[in-house]
């Protein structure tokens, strides 16, 4: 069977694009990726800027209207500005961290269940050790030991440090059906070197499993971003991102709520979206839709013969 | 004091200004009720009540209510009278002597009565090395007769503080000090007694015995302090039967008890924060209720002037041209005015309109901030370094102020990274020498003298310390010294001002370790049931005219 990436990705497209609410969440997730990639050349003002000539002389941040479209803060700054340029940080550090966390997750899940034995004892209690941190109160030590409180790197960084975890143990089980699988068998006793199976038969399988967790990972990694500057240990003044927008107005949430609620509907929304989305693809993977699978899964691998005809997919034993 | 809030420091003068202000000092309302419980919402807990250690205006404002000294203020006024003395000293000896007879029939909460010979212990203990108090060493005990050897060791006792016969007290100073009657007044001249601080141990702090109109019942720290009225206080009893001081309470959620009827004052010794100020005057039932009074404060940018790049005047000059002083005064809502100088306007011989650099309305000269600095040395080869701009976050404006200030340096091309640091912390960095270069800070009046603003923070002594520092510029200049010692002891008091508006026109057209940039006006709000709840000029909140109604 001739390798058709290109086809089966138009299958699994065709599939997603029947799922109505992971279109709209996708739509806004391209949506916001654009303004954030393109805010720099958008006629928007200076998000650091604070326009005190604008405030009152009670100090009254001002309300959304006509001069700042969703208001200002204490110091005058424009919000929907502010909104824009927070959202660059917000979703910088949310894919970084989650791909961090993709990265590291998958090696050590794969290294764990291929080698076995006494490798993957060690790799899964250390996997335990790190799960049972509690996550928040060990990002707050580090970030101060390292005293790297604005670095956005150092941030995702240490979001990444404790989800590579979730990943490392699905793919571990993920990986282990696989060995089993005959094919796999049959190219280990034809002298396959690891590292080939590996990457030719093995991580192909993991690819719809790591779309699906991905795309909840950036979620998650948005939303823990957004703890961390709320509790004052992401980025520093007077840079501004979602979670600090929140922090920083919620003191004047009867005077002027609207310093609260946008970036709080922000992150709400786009944790929504990614959420939206991964459950599209989820769906859009069904194994009830035993073509598609193998079709998809085929075409990721190259030379994927062996999938040819009635292999049931270890895809469909662990997604059921 | 170095502040995180704000005491009130109002004369007959200010009281004047009240009017002008269009707010009023206190709510009044009917007849007092006998009974009831107070409830007092505060954000941190108190570090001490042990009246030799605590420096800060939350530990005062209780200290208030459970110690006496033989001086207080009468009313809400700032005129001395007579507290456990029997009545004014007599002062002989060319200002050098002061002779305190002491009432009788004053007693502590363990029923003991007051005598001489316990004031003698309490000051001794408070000036002592070993109670690490932040007295000991320093310009306002320092005339006593006999400090100096006590201090180093060479003395037991301090010989010029003389228990005559039991209810007499006498008190010897090296050279006059107009402004002793009000450091005596001050939380560290009240009296304890021996016995309980050794009951105590080395917890007094925390297990404090007076004389005062309430008793402290409870301490659970963290969470709750509760004080009940002493039935055998010496002047007259308090109306409430207690005060609950809820501990851990955010202004904000303060501010929300307090409109649900839920608790009865919101940190009443802190100025109400930005947010907490517009939310309360644009409810109807509650804007009637705020309270405000000029403060005799100044708040203002130090530089450390041992440390680069501050150790150059012109730096410190140019530095005093960029500040926009009138944003800061629109962020606090208009409750401040712009303070060129070292005074605040409600003290005697302050200068009104003084803006000896001739800046603008707003309180710049970008043009020559930038010439200066470039005379400086720093231009385009030579970039000003970026500097750590430390402040406390105590203060719940002070994210906001300090976004201004950071703001404003950009116009002139330098950095400023901001660094706000919990008020102990902030303290503790800003009275290192050497430590730290820029910071943010108050001076709020431990007593209603100009010589409160000098002696403590602007001397060759109060420079020449290794910690604990209130002089956080490290400022040094002996010309200030010799005014300062000068005007001390000076009965002049005509001639005493223009010594110490010399002293002004030394710090602030000539070395500039500082930039003034305003003085605050206090506000401060009361539940629907509080009546007799007044702003006090010196102390943060006087628990014994308040009452309640409707009382629980």
């Amino acid at each position: 069977m001739e390798s058709d990436s290109a086809g089966s990705v138009l299958l699994l497209w065709r599939r997603f694009r029947r799922e109505r609410l992971a279109l709209v969440g996708t739509g806004f997730i391209v949506l916001l990726v654009l303004l954030a990639i393109f805010a720099p050349i958008l006629p928007l003002r200076d998000p650091n800027h604070g326009y005190y000539e604008l405030l009152p002389l009670d100090g009254r941040p001002i309300a959304p209207g006509s001069v700042f479209w969703l208001g200002s803060d204490p110091n005058g700054r424009d919000m929907f500005s502010r909104l824009i340029w927070g959202a660059r940080i917000s979703l910088f550090i949310g894919f970084i961290a989650n791909g961090m966390a993709l990265v590291v997750g998958v090696i050590v899940g794969t290294v764990a269940a291929y080698f076995g034995k006494w490798v993957d004892m060690i790799l899964m209690r250390f996997t335990d050790v790190m799960m049972a941190f509690p996550v928040l109160l060990f990002s707050i030590a580090l970030i101060a030991i390292l005293q790297r409180g604005g670095n956005v790197l150092v941030i995702a960084a240490v979001i990444a440090l404790f989800y590579w975890t979730a990943v490392a143990r699905i793919v571990r089980g993920q990986v282990l059906s696989l060995k089993e699988v005959e094919f796999i068998e049959a190219a280990r006793s034809s002298g396959g070197a690891p590292r080939h199976i590996l990457f030719r038969h093995i991580l192909p399988h993991l690819v719809p499993i790591i779309i699906v967790y991905g795309t909840i990972g950036i979620a998650t990694s948005i939303s823990t971003e957004s703890i961390l500057s709320f509790i004052g240990i992401g980025v520093q003044p007077p840079t501004s991102d979602w979670g600090k927008m929140v922090a920083d107005g919620q003191s004047y949430m009867f005077v002027a709520p609207w310093l609260v609620i946008f970036p709080g509907l922000m992150i709400l929304v786009t944790v929504l979206a990614f959420n939206l989305i991964s459950d599209g693809l989820r769906d859009a993977l069904d194994p009830r839709h035993r073509s598609l699978v193998q079709r998809v899964v085929g075409g990721f691998s190259t030379g994927g013969q062996a999938l040819g005809t009635s292999t049931r997919t270890p895809v469909e034993a662990e997604s059921a | 004091m170095r502040f995180h809030v704000s005491l009130v420091a109002a004369f007959a003068a200010g009281m004047m200004l009240l009017a002008a202000c269009g707010g009023s000092t206190s709510s009044t309302g009917g007849q007092p009720v006998s009974g009831g419980t107070l409830i007092v919402a505060i954000k941190d807990d108190l570090k001490t009540l042990d009246p030799a250690v605590a420096y800060d205006t939350t530990s005062w404002s209780v200290e208030r209510s459970l110690f006496n000294g033989l001086l207080d203020y009468q009313g809400s006024t700032t005129q001395l009278v007579p507290d456990i003395a029997a009545a004014m000293p007599d002062i002989t000896n060319g200002g050098k002597t002061y002779t305190f007879k002491i009432r009788t029939g004053v007693k502590f909460w363990n029923g003991r009565e007051v005598t001489a010979a316990d004031f003698k212990y309490s000051w001794e203990r408070m000036l002592n090395p070993k109670t690490q108090g932040p007295m000991t060493g320093g310009p306002f005990w320092g005339s006593v007769t006999g400090t100096a050897d006590f201090y180093s060791g060479k003395a037991t006792g301090i010989s010029g503080i003389k228990v005559v016969d039991p209810n007499t007290l006498e008190i010897d100073l090296d050279t006059p000090n107009q402004a002793f009657l009000n450091i005596l007044a001050m939380p560290f001249g009240f009296v304890i007694p021996k016995e309980a601080v050794a009951a105590a141990g080395t917890d007094f702090a925390h297990h404090p015995v007076g004389t005062g109109p309430f008793i402290l019942d409870k301490w659970t720290p963290g969470q709750l302090i509760v004080l009940k009225r002493n039935p055998n206080y010496f002047g007259q009893a308090a109306y409430l039967a207690e005060a609950d001081f809820q501990i851990g309470v955010e202004a904000q959620v303060g501010v929300l008890r307090l409109e649900n009827g839920q608790a009865d004052l919101v940190q009443p010794d802190t100025t109400l924060p930005s947010a907490q100020y517009i939310d309360l005057t644009s409810n109807p039932t509650f804007k009637s209720r705020v309270l405000s009074i000029p403060n005799v404060d100044v708040n203002y940018l130090a530089m450390n002037v041992n440390m680069k790049p501050f150790d150059n005047v012109l730096v410190r000059e140019a530095f005093n041209d960029v500040v926009n002083k009138a944003n800061l005064v629109k962020i606090l809502n208009g409750r401040a005015v712009i303070n060129n100088g070292i005074q605040a306007p409600p003290m005697p011989g302050f200068v009104p309109n003084y803006n000896p650099l001739g800046l603008d309305a707003n309180g710049q000269n970008i043009t020559k901030a930038k010439a200066l600095l470039t005379q400086a040395g720093y231009g385009p080869s030579n970039p000003f370094p970026a500097q750590d701009l430390v402040y406390t976050k105590a203060n719940a404006d002070s994210d906001t102020l300090a976004a201004s200030i950071q703001q404003d340096f950009q116009k002139v091309g330098i950095t400023i990274n901001l660094k706000g640091l919990a008020f102990p912390a902030f303290l503790d960095v800003t009275g290192k020498p050497n430590t730290t270069a820029l910071s943010y800070n108050g001076w709020f009046q431990d007593f209603p003298d100009p010589s409160d603003f000098i002696d403590p923070i602007l001397t060759c002594t109060s420079a020449n310390v290794t910690a604990n520092g209130g002089n956080v510029a490290f400022y040094c200049n002996k010309q200030v010294d010799a005014l300062a010692d000068q005007a001390r002891g000076d009965t002049n008091s005509a001639e005493r001002l223009k010594l110490y508006q010399q002293v002004q026109d030394l710090v602030a057209s000539k070395d500039f370790p500082w930039v003034p940039m305003y003085s605050t006006v206090f506000t401060g709000v009361s539940s629907t049931r509080t009546h007799g709840y007044a702003l006090n000029p010196v102390w943060g909140l006087v628990l014994k005219t308040i009452w309640v109604t409707g009382g629980k």
